[in-house]
């Protein structure tokens, strides 16, 4: 039997990744197209920014690329009824997605 | 109880902000310990300047020159603009203070702006930014009374 190719397996990994790991639904609205659920990894760490005089959190979105095949600036993901917009796409060596976030204002 | 000079010219400064039109609005806080929430924001936050106050001899019959730097940081919310809107609370507080009777009578010596810098975080489009200004306050006080200006100008109070 061949060995399946990377990409599969990395697949077959991400998906029960995401199915075991997650821990939020986002409603997705991208610029174009249906809006859907989606399963992320959400995590809103706390920060201290600006020179250390302001606390607040920096949002990030980890998804799977078979559900937001691109993930555009400024397209809305609604997680735990809080609107966010996508602020930054960095795609990570293992096959998912972090969403930078910004709260929608 | 009676407060040095330094606290009357903070307690001037933050009735000064509080009490002029900029967007922070009741959003002043002196000597602030904690990080500001960002539903606070726009925010003034007003500290002694790390350089604290400097003193010399002014007359030989003990009245020294205090030098007295407070550092003015105007914070705003994240967004795409924040230091535009950074620059502009900054523009607010630099009139609000140049323009306070009640500080040029507690600073004999003058009240001027020393340095002002933009302090951003985030990167890309998320952005928070402080204006950073630096205030010096010169005074004339009697070495044996802080608390009490020395060479008094007639002029009134803020209104």
């Amino acid at each position: 039997m061949p060995i399946p190719a990377f990409a599969v397996l990395e697949n077959r990994a991400n998906i029960a990744v995401m199915a075991r790991l997650s821990n939020a639904v986002a409603w997705y609205t991208p610029a174009v197209g249906q809006p859907k659920d989606v399963l992320v990894i959400f995590d809103a760490d706390y920060q201290v920014v600006v020179d250390g005089m302001v606390a607040t959190t920096g949002p990030v979105a980890v998804c799977s690329p078979l559900d937001i095949p691109s993930a555009k600036n400024r397209e809305l993901l609604v997680i735990r009824g809080v609107t966010y917009e996508i602020v930054e796409t960095m795609a990570d060596s293992a096959g998912l997605t972090p969403l930078r976030l910004r709260v929608k204002v | 109880m009676a407060l040095h000079l330094q606290q009357q010219i903070l307690n001037a400064l933050k009735t000064r902000l509080l009490t002029s039109v900029t967007a922070a609005g009741s959003s002043v806080f002196l000597d602030r310990v904690d990080p500001l929430d960002s539903d606070e924001l726009p925010a003034i936050v007003i500290e002694e300047s790390p350089e604290g106050e400097a003193a010399e001899i002014y007359t030989i019959s003990g009245v020294e020159r205090r030098t007295y730097l407070v550092m003015v940081s105007c914070v705003v919310k994240d967004g795409e603009d924040a230091a535009a809107a950074a620059r502009a609370l900054g523009l607010q507080a630099e009139i609000a203070i140049a323009t306070s009777q009640t500080l040029t009578r507690l600073a004999v010596l003058g009240v001027r702006l020393t340095a002002s810098t933009m302090v951003s975080s985030g990167e890309g489009e998320r952005r928070m930014a402080a204006r950073q200004q630096r205030w010096q306050f010169e005074y004339l006080v009697n070495a044996q009374t802080p608390d009490s200006q020395e060479f008094k100008v007639p002029v009134g109070s803020d209104k």
